[in-house]
């Protein structure tokens, strides 16, 4: 389990996170929502030890930033949002990139690695790519390779940052029912998203962010609600439960 | 990549050969032993100065082929962002100060510059990450080390001091011996592989730097490592041989068409471009008409400078 308490993070000389205490579990997705600049993205990257911070951020209640940098690797896996990759490399190197907390650093990869690489690449629907350069793909094909990337560590955590930007709603479905599977099979997900419908789909929690502090947090079903949303971004809300249980959440326009 | 490495591994021993023959006066195989004059010319003057090309060219290939992968900018070469001119501000102040004939003191000076200056423009990387704000800092520096050569230079002491100084900043492999091969030798090496163990790494920094921390990558330790290896390299080639600038720049482009873009596999096809491109210029220089020779940095600059300009035309991804 991943537990953060009281967690304050300035940015320069503005506060950005204030306070924050959360859990995120293993085996389930938790969606962290927000507007804008609520300190969506802060808090991955402060879980992730890339910022500094003052509070206690724990893996299993091991410190994480305690943790030896290759082992941390190896354990979380951090996709953040789309990134130009600075060079045109090849999709295969890049996803190959993944398995480098787990290889020495002047070792060959070995027949396992790729194996592993040609997995995640299937399960992301990009093994097509391999032989491509990352300049030659379109922005959602690129957001998958990143994302077989990602996978190919085979981290026990996934910390990912709106990962269905850039992509189509046929692979944003997809890349919600592969964030399922992964948690379904163990994996722990821990996903920044602005879709509220896609957060009520897949996510089994939620931790709704507001200026630098949580507002709400808890089981989906019962923290998305009209009133923790209208909290949270300042505007009301329709929720409604489908007779398949699908919740439907549209914004009401004033 | 392994046929092109022998390829090019080929080539750097037929351009080793061929500077060896080629000169004012051309020396056959035949006379490269024994003991006369001719064997003498090869032994004491063409072969030195051939492994000093051959190592100060794959030096400077590599380091400008880890700069860029480091700043992850096409753009970045040492000598254009003025860590080959901080470099030479040293060497320039220990012959000013007369300790230009002891080489431990002209290495130490120009080291000194040279770990200065890419110990400022690192750190200036982590204020400001656009690659265009790296190049303009770096531009700044080459500026303000020329000034400050310049002064040194308006301060010599004598016409003599004057003339060794503005001589030996054009850059040359002239009348270089053993003994500079000695001393620049295990320096570059020890840069070398400083530089070469990055590989991985730059690789992993491709994708950005939460990525590469994420990855397990200590940054830190990354940039010291390449403080202290360009810091070496870049030292040690100018206080052998002066500035000689652009070649990593060009070579790092030129294989970049070869072998694709990861960092990591354009380290080994970039020292050996570098050696390529340094020994064959030297040989042509030598083969020019008259008495003397055209300053091998004035070669290289005169190639490097368009080359730089077709580059900022022909490539305006780095300035996304």
């Amino acid at each position: 389990m991943i537990e953060i308490a009281q967690l304050n993070v300035t940015l320069g000389k503005r506060p950005v996170l204030n306070n924050v205490s959360a859990q995120f579990r293993p085996g389930a997705v938790t969606a962290i929502l927000g507007p804008n600049g609520a300190g969506k993205t802060t808090l991955l990257r402060a879980i992730l030890g890339l910022i500094p911070h003052s509070g206690a951020i724990t893996l299993n209640q091991r410190p994480i930033a305690q943790m030896e940098r290759q082992d941390r690797a190896r354990r979380i896996g951090y996709l953040p949002q789309l990134v130009a990759s600075n060079w045109d490399m090849r999709v295969g190197d890049t996803v190959m990139l993944g398995r480098m907390p787990h290889r020495s650093r002047f070792a060959a990869p070995t027949a396992e690695d790729q194996a592993i690489v040609t997995a995640a690449m299937t399960s992301t629907d990009t093994l097509a790519f391999a032989e491509r350069t990352i300049n030659q793909l379109s922005g959602g094909e690129r957001a998958r390779v990143l994302l077989a990337r990602v996978l190919a560590t085979q981290p026990d955590w996934l910390l990912i940052d709106e990962p269905l930007n850039h992509l189509d709603p046929n692979h944003q479905q997809q890349m919600l029912r592969l964030m399922r599977r992964q948690a379904d099979m163990g994996m722990g997900v821990i996903m920044v998203l602005h879709d509220l419908n896609a957060a009520a789909h897949v996510a089994d929690h939620v931790l709704l962010l507001r200026e630098g502090t949580v507002s709400a947090e808890g089981d989906t079903k019962t923290h998305l609600t009209r009133e923790t949303l209208h909290a949270a971004y300042d505007t009301p809300f329709d929720v409604t439960e489908m007779p398949s249980g699908r919740m439907i959440i549209t914004p009401i326009a004033d | 990549m392994k046929t092109l490495n022998l390829i090019l591994i080929a080539l750097v021993t037929v351009l080793f050969a061929t500077s060896l023959l080629a000169g004012k006066v051309w020396i056959s195989p035949a006379s490269w032993w024994g003991e006369s004059s001719a064997a003498w010319i090869i032994t004491e003057l063409r072969l030195p100065r051939a492994v000093l090309g051959v190592s100060v060219g794959a030096t400077l290939g590599l380091a400008g082929a880890v700069l860029q992968g480091y700043l992850r900018n096409p753009l970045a070469d040492p000598s254009l962002v003025g860590i080959s001119s901080s470099a030479a501000l040293g060497a320039v102040a220990a012959i000013a100060l007369g300790l230009g004939a002891s080489p431990t003191l002209l290495f130490g000076c120009a080291l000194a510059g040279a770990f200065g200056a890419t110990l400022l423009l690192l750190s200036l990387t982590h204020l400001d990450s656009n690659p265009v704000s790296f190049i303009l800092g770096g531009m700044v520096l080459s500026s303000l080390s020329g000034a400050l050569v310049a002064f040194i230079i308006s301060l010599a002491a004598n016409p003599f001091t004057t003339a060794e100084i503005v001589n030996w900043l054009m850059g040359a492999l002239t009348d270089r011996g053993w003994d500079d091969v000695r001393h620049a030798l295990p320096l570059m090496g020890l840069g070398v592989i400083m530089l070469a163990l990055t590989a991985r790494r730059l690789d992993a920094l491709s994708l950005g730097t939460d990525v590469a921390r994420s990855l397990g990558i200590n940054l830190k330790a990354l940039q010291w490592q390449l403080v202290i290896g360009l810091g070496l390299c870049i030292g040690s080639t100018v206080a052998v041989t002066g500035v000689v600038g652009f070649v990593g720049l060009i070579v790092p482009h030129i294989m970049r068409l070869l072998v694709g873009e990861r960092p990591s596999d354009l380290l080994l096809p970039s020292a050996l471009g570098g050696a390529i491109l340094v020994v064959a210029a030297d040989t042509l220089v030598r083969l020019t008409p008259g008495a003397g020779e055209v300053r091998l940095g004035v070669v290289m600059a005169m190639l490097g400078a368009p080359f730089f300009f077709a580059l900022m035309l022909g490539n305006r991804r780095w300035q996304a």
